[in-house]
């Protein structure tokens, strides 16, 4: 327990600490809080031709979405794409981002070049990248027919952006360009944590190349692995949007829809309001799942505090 | 020289050496096609197989002088002059409103942000860890999610089209991060410093400016990097809050751009170009903050 004087220098420094960082959690709750709950609300409001009608519906905008036969197929559709889209995402970028970071860690001349030329494809706002891979991909003149012409690869131009198996493709590889210096960052900051002493180690059991990355290195960058896999979950479900406006507009047919353009088009084209309102909380009650595992599952000071209370529980139960 | 290296050794050199040659292709040939499309004549863009290398017969300046003037390059055919639509010269100044933004945001973010993260370092207070939790849950938030209701309250107060309204919705987007960031940062620097200062009777913000400021300087100047380069870059807001050049930044710009099936290609590489030269700078620049940043949980 606290005593008064205690209590009465905490009540103090929460004053002072509130005048400090209010008006930032203003600033946040003015713009992200309350349009969230606002977001709720509308989900439980009645639209027609884009004019609410005052009308409270409760819940009908999400029974509409996952029961309605003219609104759920759509619905489906498009959590499936997200869903197929988001895990091969991250796959690809877990897998390029490691090896990219496996080359930086050999720490030769070329390394620190490497390091700067990741710092590209980050520091181009994504939606500047979708335009410079729009035109890579473009059918008529693109640099990507020209190479794969050139090489013998292909006989005839083809196009990437109107073809419905390849155009997910398309948005995929674009994203993973953008998206990959994030994740190398991480785990080369990771790899560079692992002492060489124990490499050396490794190299005096004779333990092959293979063997050192599948029973050392992967298991002590476990931490990191765990992190780069649910952050890059969180990026893959919305950040390709700009990407799918610029490049495919969700097309062609459905093969691009993913959650965050349905929602884009429901509310924007068709003006429903209400049911994509209630799509963007269902996509973020998805993400917050995520968010949580992110802040609170994976926080290396709780994880730290658990294992604390679990060694406790250990030690008492022995005794 | 040589046969004192071993066979492996050399192999392994070889296999770095052919590493590097493709991740440096893969990492900047986008960029590399871009930038010298954007020189390249129109005509010479059509050829099939194109032209990787960008060579003085087919060099022009054109693209670019109608993106900064407006002005249609007289030798070309009446074919080639329709290609240069009207919105390519809204670029240049749609590329100062982001930079307009992108600062503003910054400079908000930093005076706000900075005197925030060192209270959630410093400080035992009540409701501290929720507030955390609340700052960063929102971060982490689509901006799809809310944009019905920021769109909503934008028309109500007003603030659709203005780039006041992108530099206030700006700062509350990013404010979170650089709070997290910075009292990281701030964790890491002994409290010994601070506590001197203020037995030599410094108050709290005389404190801030002559102590904790100098020796946190590498930490903020990587919050106002990552403030600035999303500000610059965001999309999804400003293509749908923005309409006319009061407001309307460069991604909106841009990627309107590309909706034109039969605009001129070599004035959107040009534009494309142009418009990733101020992060680019940036990121060469700022190159150890910004992979300090980086490599840091969260970024």
């Amino acid at each position: 327990m606290l005593s008064t004087t205690e209590k009465r220098h905490l009540n103090q420094t929460t004053k002072l600490a509130y005048r400090i960082i209010g008006p930032s959690l203003l600033f946040v709750i003015i713009f992200v809080a309350i349009p969230l709950v606002y977001s709720l609300y509308i989900s439980t409001q009645e639209f027609k031709y884009g004019v609410p009608t005052g009308r409270g519906i409760w819940f009908q905008n999400y029974i509409d979405i996952f029961t309605k036969s003219t609104v759920a197929p759509g619905f489906y559709s498009s959590l499936e794409i997200t869903f197929k889209f988001t895990i091969v995402a991250v796959a690809l970028v877990m897998i390029i981002s490691f090896l990219i970071a496996l080359l930086i860690e050999q720490k030769f001349k070329g390394s620190n070049l490497i390091k700067v030329a990741l710092l590209l494809p980050y520091a181009i706002p994504g939606a500047v990248s979708a335009v410079i891979w729009n035109w890579i991909y473009d059918p008529n003149f693109g640099v990507l027919n020209g190479l794969l012409y050139t090489l013998g690869f292909i006989e005839k131009y083809f196009s990437i952006s109107s073809n419905p198996d390849l155009a997910i493709w398309g948005i995929l590889f674009a994203y993973v360009w953008k998206i990959v210096p994030y994740s190398t960052f991480l785990f080369s900051a990771g790899l560079s944590t692992i002492p060489t002493s124990v490499y050396e180690a490794a190299k005096l059991d004779r333990s092959g190349p293979f063997r050192t990355l599948s029973k050392i290195i992967i298991p002590m960058l476990m931490p990191v692995i765990q992190m780069v896999l649910v952050i890059q979950t969180i990026f893959a479900l919305v950040l390709h949007f700009g990407l799918i406006f610029v490049i495919t507009q969700g097309g062609p047919g459905d093969s691009t829809r993913t959650l965050a353009w349905h929602i884009y088009k429901e509310t924007f084209t068709f003006t429903r309001f209400g049911r994509g309102a209630a799509m963007a909380v269902i996509l973020s009650l998805i993400m917050v799942i995520f968010i949580y595992v992110y802040l609170v599952v994976l926080n290396p000071e709780r994880a730290l505090k658990r294992k604390q209370k679990r060694l406790e529980k250990e030690a008492i139960q022995s005794v | 020289m040589f046969n004192t290296i071993s066979g492996r050794k050399r192999a392994k050199t070889i296999l770095v050496i052919i590493a590097s040659i493709l991740v440096l292709a893969y990492l900047l040939g986008p960029i590399y096609w871009v930038a010298i499309s954007g020189f390249q004549r129109e005509t010479n863009l059509q050829d099939r197989p194109p032209h990787f290398i960008l060579t003085k017969d087919i060099f022009t300046l054109n693209h670019y002088s109608y993106l900064f003037t407006g002005i249609v390059p007289e030798n070309s055919s009446v074919m080639l002059q329709s290609m240069y639509t009207m919105s390519g010269t809204l670029v240049y100044p749609s590329i100062i409103n982001s930079l307009i933004v992108a600062i503003f945001v910054t400079f908000i973010n930093i005076m706000l942000g900075l005197p925030a993260g060192h209270v959630f370092a410093r400080y035992k207070f009540k409701g501290k860890n929720p507030a955390m939790f609340f700052l960063l849950a929102t971060r982490l938030l689509p901006s799809i999610s809310i944009v019905i209701p920021v769109y909503m309250i934008f028309l109500r107060l007003d603030l659709i089209d203005k780039k006041l309204g992108l530099i206030l919705l700006y700062t509350a987007i990013t404010l979170p991060f650089t709070i997290w960031i910075l009292q990281a940062y701030f964790k890491n620097i002994p409290v010994e410093y601070e506590e001197a200062a203020r037995m030599d009777g410094c108050g709290y913000l005389k404190t801030l400016i002559r102590v904790v400021l100098p020796i946190a300087q590498p930490g903020i100047i990587a919050a106002a990097i990552f403030t600035f380069m999303t500000s610059y870059g965001e999309f999804v807001f400003a293509t749908i809050l923005t309409q006319s050049l009061n407001s309307r930044t460069q991604t909106a710009v841009l990627a309107a751009l590309t909706q034109g099936m039969s605009s001129s290609r070599g004035m959107i590489a040009a534009a494309a170009s142009l418009t990733i030269i101020p992060p680019m700078i940036i990121a060469i620049a700022f190159r150890k903050y910004i992979i300090e940043g980086l490599s840091t949980r969260f970024a």
